[in-house]
């Protein structure tokens, strides 16, 4: 199985008012195998991440740095090699599932081109295959429903068929880029359990992005926390959530509402710890740490230069002047 | 609870969909016999799926849309008996935030025009300078300066959008809010902000809020009591720490399972989807319990019967509308 390696990699769009760069200086490898959690709030940076390694990025984005899947380089690879790679070796599963659906194909038709496309089988073979997929992901009376348009399918139907047709692809890494947030919780209970069991059985390396820390908690082995473009922490899944070092890891967990723990209407704690302030436009981003007007460590040595990231032990990475070894 | 300033019962809501041509007449039950009070100053939180009907509920009992039977008791006076003439002064007591704050501004009018304008209907002696002035105390209350009056709500990032939203539905100081999903297109790091700011609100007013959410998290931090839809029918209301610690309907238990808490080693640990399938059409709800096509405890009687809402726990504050809610131990679900 193959690693990946980002170094460097930056993403840059062309906007009316100019070149905006949304990711900065990337660094990061994927094991084989493992299961990634990425989180950030909006803008972070954390979807166009993997749009830009796979060049589904708007026209005059620019992507630096660079991107190594095993032995090949996917920034500068070209439209031609990157639409062969993406859903062969990266397939990509999105928030919303029409978007990754074709409303005029059937369902059955939609995921045996998928096979027929990347493997060469013949039009049976890729019907019997998007078959026991179907099954596989967990759609209900698959064979009935491989002849039905997607319109016919509920969203957590949708959404299952788009794992399986991201999965026929036998990708070596699949990208799931908020996957349940626009589903019930009782339907995304259903996702999340599709995902444990293929990261149980299959193996199969994957990302998650989310900005659920819930739902990457369950599922990730280590999780990277982003924030205006960059990585601030990235560490073990179980060492993230016990002692967050990154201030605004810290902050993020710190604001979440606890389902398993009573709140201010139960007379069991007071208010939410917040992080003051928003994120900053990615056009005007402060000079030093990104987060340094919303830190409450923040001090002048904080406004000089981006703080790299640096190892803290134990596969632990933190960009932070100020963070204290755990 | 003292005397509760609203009392909603038997509240059903249908919706006539179009008739297909030579096509049976179809109608959508959105809200079926919702029964609940609300105390000053209280918080109770709606929670549900989609399709559930908690957002229909919300705007009901406001009036925006009309229901078809049951009572809304106001401070003692039923809504649905009002004409909108006898209903506009009341309109003052009774405000909504919605989910997108931007669409809920209006992108030509100034957020001073949007933050004032219940001023012009209900308080019309003000003088544009105390329009002015009270506007600008509500933005500083809602953490937001004076010279956003004159701005437009474009130049504002969502969480400062929903700020004035807050800020537009509190200035008449009312005493119910129906908060319809507002905090759920946030970030993580400004819906907690925004929580806070409703938390202290309903300190320093006494203002009640019908919170409504499809998140459990918050819906658990800020509500004193919640009360579960499903197909637009009460499957169980309660105090919060009642309901999360005995949870008495299947459905319930099912919800409060599926969340997954941020905390890895309870994460892993939550147990495999306990609900197969997703929730049936409201245009074609099951016969008896609407939850029973999905309920791991479901018998022949939930087939036949609609279960009641009867009292589960000690005096009559929690109530689960469950034919097996006496044997939720015997399944996990």
């Amino acid at each position: 199985m193959t690693s990946m390696v980002l170094d460097g990699l930056t993403v840059t769009l062309a906007t009316l008012s100019g070149p905006r760069t949304v990711v900065r200086q990337v660094g990061l490898t994927l094991q084989a195998g493992e299961t990634l959690g990425l989180v950030g709030e909006s803008g972070s940076g954390k979807s166009l991440l993997w749009l830009g390694v796979l060049g589904l990025v708007p026209p005059g984005t620019v992507v630096g740095g660079s991107a190594r899947l095993g032995d090949t380089e996917l920034v500068g690879a070209g439209e031609r090699r990157l639409a062969d790679i993406r859903g062969r070796r990266i397939a990509m599963v999105f928030q919303d599932p029409m978007t990754a659906l074709n409303p005029y194909l059937t369902i059955g038709r939609q995921l045996a081109e998928v096979v027929e496309r990347h493997h060469g089988a013949d039009r049976a073979a890729a019907r019997r295959a998007a078959l026991e997929m179907l099954d596989r992901v967990g759609i209900p009376d698959a064979a009935r429903r491989l002849d039905l348009h997607p319109h016919e399918f509920s969203g957590g139907m949708r959404q299952r068929a788009t794992i399986a047709m991201a999965l026929l692809g036998r990708p070596e890494i699949l990208v799931a880029d908020e996957p349940t947030t626009a589903l019930d919780v009782t339907v995304q209970a259903q996702i999340l359990d599709l995902f444990a069991e293929l990261k149980r059985e299959a193996r199969l390396t994957q990302v998650l992005i989310s900005h659920d820390l819930g739902v990457v908690a369950g599922l990730a082995d280590r999780v990277a926390v982003m924030y205006a473009g960059r990585i601030v922490e990235i560490a073990g899944v179980d060492d993230l959530f016990a002692r967050p070092l990154h201030p605004y890891s810290q902050g993020l967990l710190a604001a979440m509402p606890r389902v398993d723990r009573p709140g201010i209407g139960q007379d069991g704690a007071g208010l939410l710890a917040t992080i003051p302030g928003q994120p900053p436009d990615p056009a005007r981003l402060p000079p030093g740490c990104a987060f340094a007007p919303r830190c409450p460590l923040a001090d002048d040595g904080c406004t000089q230069a981006p703080p790299p990231l640096q190892g803290r032990g134990a596969g632990r990475q933190v960009a932070c002047y100020k963070a204290v070894a755990p | 609870m003292s005397r509760p300033i609203l009392s909603v019962r038997d509240l059903t809501v249908r919706f006539d969909l179009r008739r297909r041509l030579f096509g049976p007449e179809r109608v959508l039950t959105a809200v079926d016999g919702v029964s609940f009070d609300l105390g000053a100053g209280e918080t109770l939180g709606i929670v549900g799926e989609s399709g559930s009907g908690k957002s229909t509920l919300g705007r009901a009992i406001l009036r925006l849309i009309p229901a078809e039977a049951g009572q809304i008791v106001w401070l003692g006076q039923d809504l649905r008996q009002l004409g909108e003439r006898a209903m506009r002064p009341l309109r003052r007591d009774l405000q909504i935030v919605f989910q997108d704050p931007l669409a809920a501004l209006d992108p030509r009018a100034t957020v001073f025009q949007s933050v004032a304008e219940p001023l012009a209907t209900h308080r019309p002696g003000l003088s544009r300078a105390q329009m002015r002035a009270e506007a600008g105390r509500w933005l500083a209350r809602v953490g937001l300066d004076d010279s956003a009056l004159d701005r437009y709500p474009h130049e504002f990032s969502g969480g400062q959008c929903q700020r004035i939203g807050v800020a537009r539905a509190m200035i008449l100081e009312p005493r119910l809010i129906v908060c319809d999903e507002a905090v759920s297109a946030l970030d993580v790091s400004i819906q907690a902000q925004i929580v806070n700011l409703l938390a202290e609100l309903q300190r320093e007013t006494g203002v009640a809020l019908l919170f409504i959410s499809h998140n459990l998290s918050v819906v658990r931090h800020l509500s004193h009591r919640i009360l579960v839809l499903y197909l637009g029918r009460v499957a169980e209301i309660g105090p919060g720490e009642a309901l999360f610690a005995d949870p008495c309907h299947p459905y319930t238990r099912a919800l409060l399972a599926a969340v997954p808490p941020p905390d890895p080693v309870a994460a892993r640990a939550r147990p495999r989807a306990g609900l197969k399938g997703e929730p049936p059409s409201p245009l074609n709800p099951p016969s008896g319990c609407a939850f029973r096509t999905r309920c791991p405890l479901a018998i022949e009687v939930c087939a036949t019967r609609r279960p009641p809402l009867e009292a589960v726990g000690n005096g009559s504050v929690h109530l689960a509308a469950c034919h097996r809610w006496r044997d939720r131990s015997t399944q996990g679900a």
